[in-house]
């Protein structure tokens, strides 16, 4: 598995939301990644990054690629208040986000739901510390 | 590509046109701009931003009519907006028919029939999203750099191709000549659209046979202009096929739908990475063209998009409501789908990918074009193919 590249997500960047996604994205596109595989990626890569704009206090974004078994994986690692109950965040529409956050169209409370919707491989684990979100997908 | 490289008099090394190059393909070679046949979508910034006209316009030529026993010219609803009233416009309809044409066609009613299978066809539509497919530009463009999106183009022949195709059809049954006697000519407004053509470029596949700049033409149809009086013409162009021509004419058709237009490169870019990323919701179907207003800003008219626009609504109080009447089947273009690329590569891209961005590190990254590229991670890419030497950065040699 090797590491591509590694972006700094800032806390609060509602207004460039978005950016670290399209740059992964043009990345995989450059890579030869077929273009259904490279749309579930980028609106996984997508939410997530809004996920830690919105809740955490900042972190990473990396992305690998495991060209010998075809997949590639998205590592989303921050640090912040975590997600006490991930069981209910999972559940469609529950949202936390801050008022200033849905003012910016964010927090339906679809994001993790569309992320698990779209990967193959999710895992995701929280404490009090940060949250650390696993995704892959099958090329 | 038609946009030819550059008159070496006229440069002062401003590297404006590198830094609108929206698809970055043009960089300096021997302190002159070149533009990359590859990945240039002929928008024609480069030749807009140009303090001193050093670009030309690649066109075929109106004396190549001579080349065959009947011809046809296709006017483009946007050169329309040229003329102040009728009696222009049938003056330069006459002006044609003196420069040799046996037929002036007006291309309104061409677009009439693709407006009027257009409209259904996005209200029936179930996907995601639907794209225009009217500006060779942005087509382009979407082919080039969103790939995964070229699907979702609507399938809608260029009005020029359908204008072409039922005009050498008819000549023939009228006239009995064969296929290759009768010349078809288009006038573009763009520089994208003399790639609709067999000539000047070399597209055998379309209709059209040549393809000429307006701006070529401007001395010659001027001068001719004033030697006719233009009586004989009749002047009928419809309405709806007008509003083809316009960047929301597809949204004065459907009122009750929710369109998104935009007239730039930039602001299509914009929206199609809201595509990408499946953010847009409110809108399906999305009009893009790269210039103002839409073809009636066409960069090589005489006129500015937004008198032109004016002038447009001004014919279109005094068009018919004439509309030719064609099947879905009729207006049809095949959208040709991307290959995929090869998995099995991936490893060997992976590695390039690695390579280049470890040599983009090393570069100060200010972007400032001096080497000739427009950017850090492009002049990466060019010491990795080893065309160039990390030394040859000016910055780094300014340091050091």
């Amino acid at each position: 598995m090797t590491l591509i590249d590694k972006y700094n997500v800032v806390a609060d960047s509602f207004t460039t939301a978005g950016k670290i996604s399209s740059k992964i994205k043009d990345i995989l596109k450059q890579l030869g990644v077929p273009s259904d595989k490279l749309r579930k990626i980028s609106v996984a890569c997508y939410e997530a990054e809004i996920n830690m704009i919105i809740h955490s206090d900042g972190g990473d974004i990396s992305l690998f690629i495991d060209d010998e078994n075809g997949m590639v994986y998205l590592h989303f690692d921050d640090v912040g208040p975590g997600i006490p109950d991930i069981e209910q965040a999972m559940v469609p529409g529950w949202s936390t986000a801050s008022e200033k956050a849905r003012e910016f169209g964010f927090g339906a409370g679809m994001g993790l739901v569309n992320i698990k919707r779209v990967s193959d491989n999710f895992d995701i684990t929280s404490s009090s510390e940060g949250t650390h979100l696993k995704v892959g997908f099958q090329l | 590509m038609n946009i030819e490289s550059y008159n070496p008099l006229a440069c002062e090394h401003c590297m404006k046109c590198m830094k609108a190059c929206p698809m970055d393909a043009l960089h300096y070679v021997n302190d002159l701009p070149l533009i990359r046949k590859d990945k240039c979508i002929d928008c024609g910034k480069c030749l807009h931003v140009c303090p001193n006209n050093g670009f030309t316009i690649v066109s075929s030529k109106l004396e190549f009519n001579k080349n065959y026993k009947y011809t046809c010219v296709l006017i483009p609803v946007s050169f329309y907006t040229q003329f102040s009233d009728t009696i222009q416009m049938r003056k330069m309809e006459h002006a044609f028919h003196v420069l040799g044409f046996d037929e002036v066609v007006d291309l309104s009613l061409y677009n009439s029939a693709i407006m009027n299978n257009a409209v259904p066809f996005i209200k029936k539509y179930k996907n995601n999203y639907l794209l225009s497919s009217h500006c060779p530009s942005i087509t382009k463009m979407i082919y080039h750099k969103y790939p995964g999106l070229v699907p979702y183009l609507i399938p809608m022949e260029y009005p020029s191709e359908l204008a072409a195709r039922m005009k050498r059809k008819a000549i023939m049954e009228e006239t009995g000549l064969k296929k290759e006697e009768i010349g078809i000519f288009l006038l573009c407004e763009c520089a994208a659209k003399l790639d609709l053509a067999k000539y000047p470029n070399g597209n055998m596949e379309y209709e059209v046979d040549h393809a000429i700049a307006v701006n070529s033409i401007s001395a010659i149809l001027r001068k001719t202009m004033r030697e006719v009086d233009g009586s004989a013409e009749e002047i009928e162009l419809s309405k709806i096929g007008l509003l083809y021509d316009v960047k929301d004419g597809v949204q004065r058709m459907m009122e009750d739908y929710t369109i998104i237009n935009v007239d730039s490169i930039d602001k299509a870019t914009d929206v199609l990475e809201l595509v990408e990323f499946e953010r847009l919701q409110s809108s399906k179907y999305i009009s893009m063209s790269a210039c103002s207003n839409g073809c009636v800003g066409g960069g090589l008219l005489w006129t500015n998009p937004f008198e032109n626009r004016i002038q447009l609504e001004e014919i279109y109080k005094d068009a018919s409501d004439k509309v030719l009447d064609l099947s879905f089947e009729e207006v049809v273009r095949d959208i040709k789908p991307m290959d995929e690329q090869d998995l099995r590569k991936m490893k060997e891209k992976m590695d390039w990918f690695l390579r280049v961005k470890e040599i983009r590190e090393k570069l100060p990254g200010f972007d400032c074009g001096a080497c000739g590229f427009p950017n850090c991670l492009h002049m990466a890419e060019e010491i990795a193919k080893g065309h160039n030497q990390i030394e040859d950065c000016r910055i780094k040699a300014k340091k050091e």
